[in-house]
């Protein structure tokens, strides 16, 4: 535990100091907050559908920066041999990953808490009667799932044997892909990205806090099948 | 006399697209041997050398360092009984020394005052005093591998691989620090550069298509008139083009 802790406060300065992790939280926060320029025409009839839907395409683009950020981060570091460092020490691969998907994963999941708290400040500035906040919680949770589902296959993506540059390109690609879709195919299956698609079109769902409970727990589901995929796809490199 | 070995690497094959760069290969060196490891092609000692540190993977074989193996990671086990330091030193640019062997300290699972007494002596014995807490971009690559070194022998390893370490260090310090203390301590050396290692070991082999054909006392090389170099070490084992000269020098 002393050991994992270690890594964590490690991988947090390492993204600290490079101004990475202001980075990871702002994009969604600043997402949130852009919700507010978008004019009333585009932002549909109702004013918190239309935040949630500008706030889920923000989404895709600041999740898609964020998985190519540790994809990049993370290939470079086996690169220059920190990763090598640790591990001739005895730490086990997986505990460099898992602390680099704690760290990450807790700064964009927050970021994506205060973008929607901003979006939705934003949205309702101007209503006269507030409506229910539920269906946007449990549609943004569902939607931080989907975050960490991108950013489990980012770290999938750092364990193959690619350069920083291609490593966070084909990052990018992979979770802009998956997030993306989501938002522009109505789904109706609960699957690991349906919570963008949920924050995308909030009021076409009839149970919008079943469906996004439903997707988050497919999503973390995938999460984990990610990692385990990221930790043998480390574990078998060369560094 | 003979000693119990302490590097034993076993059948070790491994392949890189298709080439076979290790065959099946033997290598144990006794507890206390100080082995420079040279190889053709160039990189395949320095392969070696991370096979044995658990940072490259054989396609078979086996490995054992100090009695241990790599899954062993009690506190008592492979973090701190093996030290490895490569030509990278690994280490952050933000961090000073001090926080490098604070944290190789913590990871090697050292309380606070046995990780404080061991940084202040290896501050000390690497000549870390006047950068001890200044990043060490700062001090260059120089400072960076001084530190590794430093961070490598926190723990007082019985074995310490070295992979063409050292290089930014100018020549006079570079020996200085590779004239690991403790009799011992086992030093495997892989190097690119053998004429620069002379005195920092007592045991030379040479790898070739994959194998170690050679492994013999430096006192050999002398005994035949020959340098402590790749042609030398070639002659030595009556390959290459010294192998004539040598042959005639017996």
């Amino acid at each position: 535990m002393s050991r994992l802790l270690a890594l964590v406060g490690l991988a947090a300065h390492e993204l600290w100091i490079s101004y990475r992790l202001l980075l990871l939280l702002t994009l969604p926060l600043l997402g949130g907050l852009a919700v507010g320029a978008i004019p009333a025409g585009l932002a549909g009839l109702r004013a918190v559908d239309g935040a949630a839907r500008w706030y889920a395409i923000s989404l895709c683009a600041s999740v898609g920066i964020g998985a190519a950020v540790v994809s990049g981060t993370l290939a470079a570091e086996r690169r220059r041999g920190t990763i090598a460092w640790m591990v001739v020490r005895a730490v086990p691969r997986s505990a460099v990953q898992l602390a680099w998907f704690i760290v990450v994963g807790g700064v964009m999941v927050f970021g994506i808490a205060l973008g929607a708290a901003a979006a939705w400040l934003t949205a309702t500035e101007r209503l006269a009667e507030i409506p229910d906040a539920a269906p946007l919680v449990a549609a943004t949770i569902a939607a931080a799932a989907a975050a960490l589902v991108a950013l489990a296959a980012a770290l999938v993506v750092a364990a193959l044997p690619l350069a920083p540059a291609p490593a966070a390109l084909l990052a990018l690609l992979l979770s802009v892909g998956m997030l993306a879709s989501a938002v522009l195919v109505p789904l109706t299956a609960p699957l690991p990205n349906g919570g963008l698609g949920l924050l995308a079109d909030l009021s076409g769902s009839a149970r919008p806090i079943a469906d996004a409970l439903q997707s988050t727990g497919t999503a973390l589901v995938a999460v984990a099948v990610l990692l385990v995929l990221a930790v043998v796809t480390l574990d078998r490199a060369d560094l | 006399m003979l000693r119990p070995a302490a590097v034993l690497a076993s059948g070790i094959t491994r392949s890189v697209r298709g080439a076979r760069l290790l065959d099946d290969l033997e290598l144990s060196v006794g507890v206390g041997g100080r082995l420079l490891l040279v190889s053709r092609p160039e990189g395949t000692a320095s392969l070696l050398l991370r096979i044995l540190a658990g940072l490259a993977h054989a396609d078979r074989g086996n490995v054992r360092l100090a009695g241990v193996s790599r899954a062993d990671d009690s506190a008592a086990g492979w973090a701190r009984r093996i030290g490895y330091v490569g030509a990278s030193a690994g280490i952050y640019a933000w961090m000073t020394p001090a926080e490098v062997l604070e944290l190789a300290g913590r990871l090697a699972g050292y309380d606070r005052a046995e990780r404080h007494r061991r940084s202040d002596a290896a501050v000390e014995r690497y000549r870390l005093g006047a950068s001890r807490d200044a990043p060490i971009r700062r001090g260059g690559a120089a400072l960076a591998q001084r530190t590794a070194l430093a961070a490598a022998m926190l723990t007082d390893p019985e074995v310490l691989l070295l992979d063409d370490p050292l290089r930014s260090v100018e020549a006079e310090e570079r020996s200085r620090l590779l004239a690991i203390p403790g009799k011992r301590r086992t030093v495997v050396l892989a190097s690119a550069f053998p004429a620069t290692e002379v005195g920092l070991v007592n045991q030379i082999a040479l790898l070739r298509e994959g194998k170690v054909v050679l492994h013999a006392p430096v006192r050999e090389l002398d005994a035949r008139g020959l340098t402590l170099s790749l042609r030398g070490i070639e002659a030595l084992a009556g390959i290459g083009e010294g192998a004539g000269s040598a042959a005639a020098a017996r």
